[in-house]
């Protein structure tokens, strides 16, 4: 079964050629890094997952200067052990590329946090802290609502979330990165999205010297919709690139992105966005939009917005602009008594409030504000 | 004296060319004065400038506020000081929740003596005057309110924030019949309270419903005529130039 490419270049039987990766043949896992999970159908899955793993080197992203990447170390097995049968089918059918296939197929492999959940109850609010560089974590979800708050707040991070959104059923998903100064972290979220469910999404990104960040939603249904609001602040000379995919099979889905960061000092950010609609899907609504506040002269914005359209009937749109502070704002808030750092400090905590409102549903705010230390 | 404006010349930061072109004007404690021109007459680019708008430099002349220079003073602390302006269209600020900015201005202008719960209590007050509803303290200031709501949201940080001198920039303007009672009922009230009311505006109606101490007319950068409120009547009646010329 073929895996869910991040970039689906096809129309009308062609096939647009890809540039191939440049990657790396540094060192990296090997069978030793290779721990029974204690359950033999997952084991046998690892293993296949494992020589797929095996045929590639990690990728040189040139853009966030990821030229080289030291792979974490592996002290046993911990995600998916207590997957069955049907678990194992769900995970083949949730199986993507994401940012790059090496770090999808690294945490299926060597997880060390993680776990296989059926949800069905009517209404479930659950916060996760990962507590391990490696993650794999598949969320079967099948009526109710759920809302998963998880944390990650490692110096070096590479993790898979799969979520199977049933039909009718609604996810929200609050996704902190808190990345520790000089650290790496790479994250792939897949959600599939069946007819009349819904979800939204807040996806956060700070810290880390190189934050990559990937989030598709596949609606396979009819009828559904989702919200996906990503937020980054990117600082200390850090670089943040995300992806965030939506791709269109069936009829009358409805998807936003809206995103917004801010960027200081020598910082950047590469905001990546890819609504692809497919034939059939008639009646798509597909929106995303991206705002970047650069707070110095030397961050950088970089915008690579991709809409491919293979239906008639669909309303689609991408807007994406960079900007410094708004000065008449600035200027406002001082003659309101703030004084200038202050103004500023205001309005650039401001990006992120609608994040901080939701974040107070679950006393995290506080989480959020250390987050922000030192933007200004 | 509230406030001394000393022969000011100012422009654009960046630019030779002069915007107010020696502007005198004296203001007392608790008076009302008008200030009329023509559109593109710097009226607004005065106020800017005496509340201490960094687009503008001040050339020569002085600013004096209760007797002492504030051409040096950051726009928050002449704020500090007691003068507090509402803009002719203020701008949307995303992210910032009108409550939160009330507070925090409260409590820099007249510090922590008062509870949160005071301070409700009287925004709640002020709102109900406004015929706004409590919610609207919690939107992003001026994010999405329609014109008359942003000029009810500027009179309404300005009775909270109780300051000595207050100057309306078109307070008047985009705003109905009714709207207008209420935001200068407001003032009215504010003028009571002792603050000094310095307003710009192209209209005589405001004059109805407000007890003028002296109105000046405008041109071309400075302070051509004053007098008392039946000169504000005269300018509706023979236009802002032939008034200039007397």
């Amino acid at each position: 079964m073929g895996y869910e490419k991040t970039l689906k270049l096809e129309h009308r039987g062609m096939r647009a050629m890809l540039p191939e990766v440049k990657r790396n043949a540094g060192a990296d896992l090997d069978v030793r890094d290779f721990f029974p999970s204690g359950n033999d159908v997952l084991d046998r899955w690892r293993l296949r997952r494992f020589r797929e793993y095996q045929s590639y080197g990690f990728p040189v992203w040139r853009r966030v200067g990821l030229t080289s990447f030291e792979p974490p170390r592996v002290e046993g097995y911990r995600g998916l052990e207590n997957i069955d049968e049907e678990g194992l089918a769900l995970l083949e059918e949730l199986d993507f590329e994401g940012s790059d296939r090496k770090f999808v197929l690294m945490a299926d492999v060597f997880s060390m946090a993680g776990e296989y959940v059926v949800v069905s109850s009517p209404q479930e609010k659950v916060v996760v802290e990962v507590d391990q560089d490696v993650a794999n974590s598949l969320l079967d979800l099948r009526g109710g609502d759920l809302t998963l708050v998880r944390i990650v707040r490692r110096e070096r991070f590479v993790g898979n979330l799969r979520v199977k959104v049933r039909e009718k059923a609604r996810f929200k998903l609050v996704n902190l990165h808190l990345v520790g100064k000089g650290g790496t972290s790479i994250d792939n979220v897949f959600l599939d999205v069946e007819t009349g469910a819904s979800v939204e999404v807040y996806d956060f990104y700070s810290g880390g010297r190189v934050n990559v960040g990937f989030l598709a939603v596949r609606f396979s249904g009819e009828d559904a919709t989702a919200k996906v609001r990503p937020y980054y602040a990117v600082s200390s000379g850090s670089a943040t690139d995300v992806l965030y995919q939506m791709r269109f099979y069936g009829r009358r889905n409805e998807g936003t992105v809206d995103s917004k960061g801010v960027v200081t000092g020598e910082s950047k950010v590469v905001f990546r966005g890819v609504l692809d609609i497919l034939p059939g899907a008639k009646d798509t609504v597909a929106h995303q939009r991206n705002h970047t506040f650069l707070i110095s002269g030397s961050a950088k914005a970089e915008a690579i917005p991709s809409l491919f359209v293979g239906e008639n009937d669909v309303v689609a749109s991408h807007a994406h602009s960079s900007s410094p502070l708004d000065e008449t704002a600035v200027f406002y808030l001082m003659t309101r008594g703030c004084s200038e750092t202050e103004a500023r400090e205001l309005l650039i905590k401001g990006t992120f409030e609608d994040l901080r409102e939701e974040l107070r549903n679950f006393e995290l705010e506080a989480v959020l504000d250390h987050a922000l230390e030192g933007l200004v | 004296m509230l406030l001394r404006v000393e022969n000011l010349r100012a422009s654009l930061v960046g630019s030779e060319k002069l915007i107010l072109k020696g502007v005198n004007l004296e203001m007392g404690f608790g008076e009302v004065h008008v200030l009329m021109g023509p559109n593109g007459s710097g009226k607004s680019t005065l106020a800017n400038v005496i509340v201490g708008n960094p687009k503008f430099k001040v050339v020569s002349g002085d600013i004096l506020f209760e007797g002492e220079s504030i051409l040096n003073a950051k726009p928050h602390e002449r704020v500090a000081k007691g003068i507090f302006m509402t803009f002719q269209s203020p701008v949307e600020v995303d992210g910032v929740r009108l409550k939160q900015l009330l507070l925090t201005s409260y409590r820099k202008i007249h510090g922590d003596d008062s509870s949160f719960y005071q301070l409700e209590r009287e925004m709640k007050r002020l709102a109900e005057e406004l015929g706004l509803r409590p919610e609207f303290f919690d939107r992003f200031v001026n994010v999405g309110f329609s014109g008359g709501e942003k000029k009810k949201s500027e009179i309404l940080q300005a009775s909270f924030l109780k300051p000595k001198l207050l100057i309306l920039d078109e307070i008047d303007s985009g705003l109905d019949v009714d709207a207008l009672k209420l935001v200068l009922k407001m003032v009215n009230a504010l003028r009571e309270q002792g603050t000094s009311l310095l307003i710009i505006t192209h209209y005589t109606r405001i004059l109805e419903h407000l007890d003028v101490n002296k109105v000046h007319v405008y041109l071309d950068g400075k302070i051509v005529a004053s007098g008392d409120k039946w000169l504000a009547y005269e300018v509706e009646k023979s236009g802002y130039a032939l008034v200039g010329e007397r």
